[in-house]
C-alpha cells in the first residue's frame, strides 16, 4: 500500500485519496486516472516542471491512479501529493509511515497554498496523520487543536525532510482571541431609532430572524449592518465551522471571532444563494452560517429563490444532490430581510405622499406572507426621521455597539444554560412544546397574554413568537420570570398592521 | 312578471339614464309600458330610435325572463320602482333608479350614515372611516359605502366589526365582484344582515359612467353623509355635491393641508359643510341622544395616560421621540403602545409611526 494521501473535498467534508504511482519503460508520458476534474489532470504539467526544478527527472510510461477510483477528485490541492508519490517512487525511496499532503506546485517547486485546508487539517486530526501544507494554509490549520502539521515551502525542502529526516517547521497551534474588530457602524453613530435598537439587540440575543420594514432612506441597510457588532462573538466549534465553509472557497479572511455577514441581492441565482453548481460550491447561504444572512429589498426576490432557501434555512443545513452523491453544507443563520413599506416607498410617511394605488397596495401586502415571514420572529418598523426629529433628539449619545453586545452575550449565556440538557444554544431554536414548559412565564404575564391573544386574534404561530421573544427580553433584563413587560414589549413586535 | 316590470326592465337595460325618461312618463301620466308600444311618444320625448327599438325588442322577447332567473339564481331580489320596499329617498335625485338589485337584507330599518371617501387613503383616513363606521354600527346605525378599496372598504370592515349592517352600493351588476380583492368582503356584508344594492343589470362590469350614478344612490339613501378623505377631484366630492342637492347634511373629516388627499375634504368644510371633529359626539347626534351639537366645552373625561396624552397632542410620533418626551425607556414605551395599540386607542400611521384614534 502506498502512504503518500492526498486529500480531496465532498461539500466541506476533506476525504482521503491514496496516490498510487506505476512507472513502466517506453516513451514518456504520464496519465491520471481516478475521476480527476480539468484542474487536476493539468497538474503533471506542473508537477513534472517542479520535479525538474529539484533535480528529479521523470522517465517512461508513468500511471498515476487516485483511489478510491469512484471518488471525484477536484482542484489544484492534488500537485503537491502527486509530485511526492512520483519523487519516490523514482528513487524507489519509502516513506515511514502514511501522511497528507496538499498544495499547489509552481513551476519552481515553490507550494501555494489551496482551497479545504480547515477540513484536511480535521481530517488529519480524525486519522492521526501528519499533514504537510503549503506556508498560506498555515494559520487556518493551526485553528485545528491536535494535528501534527508541518509548513511546507518549497518542494526541496519537503523531499529532503522525507528523505533524510531534515527539519520542517512545525504549525503552531494558535487561536484568534477574544477581540473583535470595532464595529461598523456602531450603534453609538446611529441618530435615533432606539426602538429599533432595541429589537436588533433582541435578535441578536435570542437569534430572532428580523423584518425591518420602512421607507427608502430610513437606514433599514445601516441598523442591519450594525447588528453584526452586537452578535456575540464565535466560540471555538462555531468558528472551526465557518472557517470550514470559508476554506472549502479558498477565502482566506482575516480570522477573528466576528460572525460572518452576507448580503445577498435579489437578483442572485439559486446556486450562489444556496450552493451547488457543476463544481459543488457553498452558497451564500452557508457562507452566512453562524452569521447574518441580509436580504435587502426582500418583496424583489424572486418566488423561487425564496422557495429554494426555505429547507436550509428551517434545517440548518442544506444539501446539494448530484448524480455522484449527496454534499451537505451548514446553513444556520439570523435572517435579517428589509422592505419599504409599498411599492413606492413613501406609506404612511409624514412628508412625502405614497403613490400606489389600493390594488397596488393590497398586492404589495401580500408579498409579506409566506414561506420566509413564517420564520420571522420580530417585525421591526423604521421610521423615517425628519431633520426636525433628528436635531430634536437629546444630546444623551446612544449605546455603544460593545456595550450592547456585553448584555447580549450575557443573555446568550442565560439561554444556553437554560436549554443545554436539551442541545438547544438560543431561545430561537427552541421547538414550542418545550419552550413552553420551560420559559417560565409569570402569572400576570400569562393572563396578559391570553386576554392580548383574544384582542388581536394572534394565530398560534403568532403566539408562539411571542413567546419566544418575550423569554429573550426577560433574558436581556436578566429575570429568571417572563413579566408582564416583556410579554407586552414582545407583543409590540408583531407588527401586523390594520389598514 | 307583471308588463310594467318587464318595461322597466327593458328601459333600465337600454337608457342610460332611465330615472329621467320615467320621470318624463310620469309628468305626461303615462307609464314605461306604454312607451313600448308608442313610438311617437318615445320619439317625442327625445329619444332615439334605435334605442327605442332595441328595448321593445328587449321587451317583447323572453330576456326580462332571462334577467329575473339570473337574480334569482345569485340569490337577488329585484325591486321596481313604485315597490313598497323601493328605497323612497331615491326620488330626491336626478335620475333616480327605476330597478334596483339587492343580494342581502333589505329594507334596514334605523338611520342611515353613507361615508365615502378616495380609494387612495392615508392610513389616518383609513382609521377614521374604520372607526367611524365601527361606532354608527354598534349604535345600531346603517352604513352605506361603495364597494371600493379605500375609505369604502375599510367603512364596511369597520361596520362589521360593530356587529352591525352595512350596504354596499356598487357600480357592476350585483353579482360582479369588483375589486377582486373584496370577494370575502361582499359575501360577509349580505350574509350578515347587510346587503348588496346596484341598478345595474346583473352581469354588468363597471364603467367610468356607473360610479357617478352610484354615488348618486348612496347620497340619496344617507340621512347623513361623511366624507372622510378626498381630493379635490374625486366621486366623492361628487357624491357630496349630490347629497347637498337633495338636502342631506354633508359632514367632512378635516385632514392635514399639506396632503392632497385631504384637499378636497377640508375644502368641503370651508363650503359650508359641517366638520366632523369628534366620533362620539357625531354618533350621539346621528342617533338623536344630543339634538344638537355642544357649543360648549367638552364635560371632563377620565384622565387618559400621559402616553396617549402625548400621542393625541402631536401625532405621527415615533417611540424614540415618545421615550425621549416622557422620560421613559424605550422598552417601556413599547409594551405600553402594544397595550394601547390593542385597545384601538392608537394606530399605525407609518412605519415606526403613531397617532391616536380620539
Amino acid at each position: 500500500m502506498n502512504p503518500v494521501k492526498a486529500v480531496t473535498l465532498r461539500g466541506v467534508e476533506a476525504r482521503e485519496v491514496d496516490v498510487e504511482v506505476e512507472m513502466a519503460g517506453g516513451l514518456f508520458s504520464i496519465s491520471i486516472v481516478g475521476l480527476p476534474d480539468a484542474s487536476v489532470r493539468e497538474s503533471k504539467e506542473r508537477v513534472r516542471a517542479a520535479l525538474r526544478s529539484v533535480g528529479v527527472s521523470l522517465k517512461g510510461r508513468i500511471a498515476v491512479n487516485l483511489a478510491p477510483a469512484d471518488l471525484p477528485k477536484e482542484g489544484t490541492l492534488m500537485d503537491l501529493p502527486i509530485a511526492v508519490g512520483l519523487a519516490l517512487r523514482s528513487d524507489r525511496s519509502p516513506l515511514s509511515r502514511p501522511s497528507l499532503f496538499m498544495g499547489e506546485l509552481a513551476l519552481d517547486g515553490k507550494i501555494r497554498p489551496v482551497r479545504g485546508a480547515v477540513p484536511a487539517a480535521i481530517l488529519a486530526r480524525k486519522s492521526g496523520m501528519p499533514l504537510y501544507v503549503p506556508e498560506g494554509n498555515a494559520t487556518q490549520v493551526g485553528l485545528v487543536s491536535d494535528v501534527e502539521a508541518y509548513v511546507v515551502d518549497h518542494l526541496s525542502s519537503l523531499l529532503s525532510h522525507i528523505k533524510s529526516g531534515s527539519d520542517l517547521p512545525r504549525v503552531k497551534s494558535e487561536k484568534p482571541g477574544s477581540d473583535i474588530p470595532a464595529a461598523d457602524p456602531d450603534f453609538g453613530d446611529i441618530r435615533g431609532q432606539s426602538a429599533a435598537k432595541r429589537a436588533l439587540e433582541i435578535a441578536a440575543a435570542g437569534h430572532h430572524n428580523v423584518l425591518l420594514v420602512g421607507a427608502p432612506g430610513s437606514g433599514k441597510t445601516m441598523l442591519a449592518r450594525a447588528l453584526r457588532g452586537i452578535l456575540p462573538p464565535l466560540s471555538d466549534r462555531e468558528l472551526l465551522e465557518t472557517l470550514t465553509v470559508r476554506s472549502t472557497l479558498g477565502s482566506d479572511g482575516p480570522l477573528d471571532r466576528q460572525p460572518p455577514f452576507r448580503i445577498v441581492h435579489h437578483t442572485a441565482s439559486t446556486v450562489a444563494v444556496c450552493g451547488g453548481g457543476s463544481a459543488l460550491r457553498p452558497g451564500e447561504i452557508s457562507l452566512a452560517h453562524r452569521g447574518v444572512l441580509f436580504l435587502d429589498e426582500f418583496t424583489e426576490f424572486r418566488r423561487d429563490l425564496v422557495e429554494a432557501m426555505r429547507q436550509p434555512l428551517e434545517d440548518g443545513a442544506i444539501s446539494v444532490s448530484r448524480a455522484s452523491g449527496t454534499v451537505e453544507y451548514p446553513s444556520r443563520v439570523l435572517l435579517v430581510l428589509a422592505a419599504n413599506p409599498c411599492g413606492c416607498g413613501w406609506y404612511g410617511d409624514p412628508v412625502e405622499a405614497c403613490r400606489c394605488s389600493a390594488s397596488e397596495l393590497e398586492r404589495y401586502r401580500r408579498k409579506f406572507s409566506g414561506p420566509m415571514m413564517d420564520r420571522v420572529d420580530l417585525h421591526i418598523s423604521v421610521p423615517r426621521l425628519s431633520p426636525e426629529e433628528l436635531v430634536g433628539l437629546s444630546g444623551a449619545a446612544s449605546e455603544k455597539s460593545d456595550s450592547i453586545r456585553d448584555r447580549v452575550c450575557r443573555a446568550r449565556s442565560v439561554q444556553r444554560e437554560r436549554w443545554r440538557r436539551w442541545g438547544y444554544g438560543c431561545n430561537a431554536e427552541v421547538p414550542e412544546k418545550l419552550l413552553r414548559k420551560e420559559m417560565a412565564l409569570s402569572r400576570e404575564g400569562k393572563a396578559v397574554l391570553i386576554k392580548m391573544a383574544n384582542r388581536l386574534n394572534l394565530s398560534g404561530r403568532g403566539m408562539s413568537r411571542v413567546l419566544k421573544v418575550s423569554r429573550t427580553v426577560a433574558d436581556l433584563a436578566g429575570e429568571s420570570e417572563v413579566s408582564k413587560t416583556a410579554v407586552m414589549e414582545a407583543l409590540s413586535y408583531r407588527g401586523e398592521t390594520r389598514s | 312578471m307583471t308588463r310594467s316590470e318587464r318595461a322597466l326592465l327593458a328601459l333600465n337595460f337600454s337608457v342610460i339614464c332611465p330615472g329621467q325618461w320615467s320621470r318624463a312618463l310620469d309628468s305626461l301620466g303615462e307609464t314605461a309600458e306604454s312607451l313600448m308600444s308608442d313610438r311617437k311618444l318615445a320619439l317625442s320625448l327625445g329619444l332615439k330610435e334605435d334605442r327605442w327599438e332595441r328595448m321593445t325588442r328587449l321587451y317583447g322577447s323572453e330576456w326580462p325572463e332571462e334577467e329575473m332567473e339570473r337574480a334569482s339564481r345569485f340569490g337577488a331580489k329585484v325591486l321596481f320602482r313604485g315597490d313598497p320596499l323601493f328605497p323612497n329617498g331615491l326620488d330626491y335625485s336626478d335620475d333616480p333608479p327605476v330597478v334596483l338589485y339587492v343580494k342581502g337584507s333589505w329594507p334596514i330599518s334605523g338611520p342611515c350614515v353613507s361615508i365615502v371617501g378616495t380609494r387612495r387613503c392615508s392610513p389616518y383616513g383609513s382609521q377614521v372611516a374604520r372607526a367611524l363606521a365601527e361606532k354608527l354600527a354598534s349604535a345600531g346605525v346603517l352604513v352605506i359605502s361603495g364597494g371600493a378599496m379605500g375609505i369604502d372598504g375599510s367603512a364596511h370592515s369597520g361596520a362589521l366589526e360593530g356587529q352591525g349592517a352595512t350596504v354596499a352600493v356598487l357600480g357592476t351588476g350585483v353579482d360582479v365582484v369588483y375589486p377582486r380583492g373584496h370577494e370575502e368582503l361582499f359575501s360577509a356584508i349580505s350574509e350578515r344582515g347587510g346587503a348588496l344594492m346596484s341598478r345595474f343589470p346583473m352581469g354588468i362590469r363597471g364603467d367610468r359612467w356607473h360610479f357617478p350614478k352610484r354615488n348618486g344612490i348612496i347620497a340619496a339613501l344617507a340621512d347623513h353623509l361623511v366624507v372622510v378623505e378626498s381630493p379635490v377631484k374625486g366621486g366623492s366630492m361628487i357624491t357630496a355635491r349630490l347629497a347637498g342637492e337633495m338636502g342631506r347634511p354633508v359632514w367632512a373629516v378635516p385632514g392635514p393641508i399639506v396632503q392632497k388627499v385631504s384637499q378636497g375634504s377640508n375644502k368641503l368644510l370651508f363650503d359650508g359643510a359641517q366638520p366632523l371633529w369628534d366620533l362620539d359626539e357625531f354618533v350621539s347626534f346621528v342617533i338623536g341622544r344630543d339634538s344638537q351639537l355642544s357649543l360648549f366645552p367638552l364635560e371632563e373625561t377620565p384622565e387618559p395616560s400621559p402616553l396617549l396624552e402625548e400621542i393625541a397632542m402631536s401625532g405621527g410620533v415615533t417611540a424614540d421621540g415618545l421615550a425621549d418626551k416622557l422620560g421613559m425607556s424605550v422598552p417601556e414605551v413599547l409594551a405600553a403602545l402594544a397595550d394601547l395599540e390593542a385597545d384601538e386607542k392608537i394606530y399605525r400611521s407609518g412605519p415606526g409611526r403613531w397617532c391616536a384614534l380620539l
